[in-house]
């Protein structure tokens, strides 16, 4: 038995010294954000000709929204000759397909690809669109999102340095009105992309591709094999698929485009559980891949590799509130005396939400917001829930590469009410 | 008027950033925090006398038959008091009665789909709760503390609180664009909330545990303890830095670009 709680003890510092280097390395992140200098993004060089782009938009039963996005994309001040859109409906059973026909009647740039056969899911999807893409570059967008009329341009600018493989823009909820969630999720955002992807890139980390407002190289994604259909996380695959092949994965602070984020708890708990599911999966294929990577730099792996553990660390958490539980009544108390059970502890609650507070407080001021900043104290209910779901998709994920089960994609729930769902055709 | 209206034409707010320094951010630190950890490192048996004095008269009244009594141990640089009060156990109904509401809370919460978030964090501490009744269900006489090891450790980690407090609370307020002493009212702010709301809640936690049963003792611990202390640190931070933005607003010479 003495070796047993040896063993939960160690395993209780083990997490705190997984906490502290978290929180440290999301403090620098929000040290350089507020002081060090920007890195700027490609935008001086909008005279450049640019390349040609196939805007890709997977649909699946997007009835609610799928006239709002073709409607914006319409306006965006790309050249048509040098574009092309293309609707991915994916075995939708509503209105989606009549809806982007009507637009692919009066615009000949848009290019609807209606499956009804074959696999299911995102990844499968986007295989088949590349394939029928003519673009050099494509960019994603989720039905649910509300490209602003530059931000084809802004995205597409960089593909100039031919060092870069993919860019990823930013995600601002326009839905942050609706309830509380909506508000935290908010909250999360902003540090997350205010503050952490924009560190990353100042510092020559490693920026996440999140697989929407986003853009990637055509012809290097089929070299590389296209997408993993067996992957629900394909954009966080193609992050480390690009960075170990040595191309650059760039973040675009300035690429903002409004997202619809969950307005119920449920719908957030799928969503977060198969974000996590997804990310876990991805974190077994290429930890190792990552470190013994040529092209990438001590900085960039260590960067990466806590990057790819970000969906482990509530499990962590988890097992070692278990353990302290097993612990206290086991009445060793002894190991929490002091600062360590409380540096365990405060960092359940700072770093609970993927971002520490002053990451969050930080990103909001550089955001210019403030009324929302009062919420703060209320991620400590969002780290909790955080945890469950985070851990159920992580045990999803265990499950999948022990029996090599394949994981089923489930579609967002949408809550689009008041703008136009009727083609404006 | 055009001149003036063209100045305050500002870039993106993509690539801003504040105008301060990192080498003035460290040496506001050095001279505001550190001197306030000192000051914990320092007088911290004297800060845990006056709480555990406090609590004494506060306690003592409710305890006519038994002794109230402020102790201390050595800890670090000098002695920290403490407070020895008899607990009450909990009877087998007591503790029935816990685990059964307990129980019923495990079943019911995850089924209310509103407000899942705090729905988790109540099925959390009902699951504490619950693992606790039936501790005292099943091995009433193995509980392994009694209340004078729970104070004791209560001061313990409330001395790392007031440690942790300055240094957590200078980290995240001392790097704002703010002036110096609406930064340093700030930390203190947070740092006096923390002894008073630390003193009180020894008093509430060793009342409970006297009077009505010791089954809450891990409640105390895991979910009541430390856990709250940083909702009033983000809380008064949060406070702080809505205040900051919106005066930020118009304020342009805060800002840079780089």
């Amino acid at each position: 038995m003495e070796m047993v709680i040896t063993l939960l003890k160690a395993y209780l510092l083990f997490t705190i010294g997984v906490m502290l280097v978290y929180s440290v390395r999301h403090y620098i992140f929000t040290l350089n954000r507020l002081f060090g200098e920007q890195r700027i993004y490609y935008q001086d060089i909008l005279n450049s000709d640019l390349k040609t782009i196939s805007v890709l938009i997977p649909m699946h039963n997007e009835e609610k929204v799928a006239a709002n996005i073709l409607d914006v994309l319409l306006l965006a001040d790309y050249d048509k000759d040098k574009m092309e859109i293309i609707p991915m409906n994916d075995f939708s059973e509503d209105r989606t397909r009549e809806i982007v026909d009507a637009y692919a009647q009066q615009y000949p740039f848009i290019k609807p690809l209606h499956r009804y056969e074959g696999e299911r899911g995102k990844p499968a999807a986007l295989n088949d669109a590349i394939k029928q893409a003519t673009g050099e570059i494509i960019i994603v967008f989720d039905a649910d999102y509300l490209p602003p009329r530059g931000i084809l341009k802004n995205i597409a600018v960089s593909f100039q340095d031919p060092e870069v493989g993919a860019v990823m823009g930013r995600v601002i909820p326009v839905n942050t009105g609706g309830n509380i969630l909506t508000r935290l999720l908010d909250l999360e955002r902003s540090g997350g992309y205010q503050v952490d992807q924009q560190a990353r890139y100042n510092l020559r980390l490693m920026p996440q591709y999140g697989g929407t407002v986003g853009g990637f190289r055509r012809k290097v994604l089929l070299d590389l094999g296209g997408f993993n259909t067996k992957i629900l996380a394909e954009d966080t695959e193609l992050t480390y698929r690009l960075s170990i092949h040595g191309w650059k994965v760039l973040y675009a602070n300035r690429a903002e485009c409004y997202e619809e984020v969950p307005e119920k708890w449920t719908v957030r708990a799928r969503q977060i559980r198969r974000w996590s599911r997804g990310h876990n999966d991805v974190m077994f294929r290429y930890f190792f891949p990552l470190l013994t990577s040529p092209f990438l730099s001590f900085r960039e792996k260590f960067d990466g590799m806590l990057l790819l553990l970000v969906y482990c660390v509530p499990v962590i958490l988890l097992i070692g509130l278990i353990d302290s539980l097993f612990l206290f009544f086991w009445g060793d108390m002894s190991i929490f005396a002091g600062i360590f059970f409380l540096i365990f502890i405060g960092a359940y609650n700072t770093f609970g939400n993927f971002a520490p507070f002053y990451q969050v407080g930080t990103a909001c001021l550089l955001d210019g917001v403030s009324r929302r900043i009062l919420l703060l104290p209320f991620l400590i209910f969002n780290f909790f829930f955080n945890m469950w779901y985070i851990s159920k998709g992580f045990f999803d994920a265990c499950i999948d590469k022990l029996i090599n089960r394949k994981a089923v994609w489930q579609k967002t729930e949408r809550f689009r009410t008041t703008s136009n769902v009727e083609p404006s055709v | 008027m055009i001149k003036e209206a063209k100045s305050i034409i500002l870039y993106h707010r993509s690539h801003r950033r504040i105008a301060g320094s990192l080498g003035l951010f460290f040496l506001q630190y050095f001279f505001f925090i550190v001197p306030l950890f000192l000051v914990v490192i320092f007088f911290y048996p004297y800060i845990t006398h006056v709480a555990c004095s406090l609590a004494h008269a506060v306690l003592a009244p409710y305890f006519p038959d038994a002794t109230v009594k402020i102790l201390q141990f050595p800890y670090f640089l000098g002695n920290a008091s403490y407070i020895d009060l008899p607990g009450k156990d909990p009877t087998l109904f007591f503790s029935l009665l816990n685990a059964l509401a307990s129980l019923a809370l495990l079943i019911f919460l995850p089924t209310f789909k509103k407000t899942k978030h705090m729905l988790i964090f109540f099925t959390v501490v009902a699951f504490i709760n619950f693992v606790s009744s039936l501790f005292f269900l099943f091995f009433p006489n193995r509980f392994p503390y009694e209340v004078v090891e729970f104070s004791e450790l209560y001061i313990k980690q409330q001395i790392s609180i007031w440690l942790f407090i300055p240094v957590i609370t200078g980290l995240a307020v001392l790097p704002l664009p703010s002036s110096l002493a609406s930064k340093v009212i700030t930390v203190l702010v947070i740092f006096l909330y923390s002894l008073v709301f630390g003193a009180v809640r020894y008093v509430v936690f060793l009342f409970v545990l006297g009077k009505v049963s010791m089954l809450y003792m891990a409640i105390f611990f895991f979910v009541l303890g430390p856990l709250i202390d940083f909702v009033y640190v983000v809380g008064i931070y949060g406070v702080y830095v809505a205040r900051l933005a919106e005066n930020m607003r118009g304020n342009f010479a805060l800002w840079k670009w780089s």
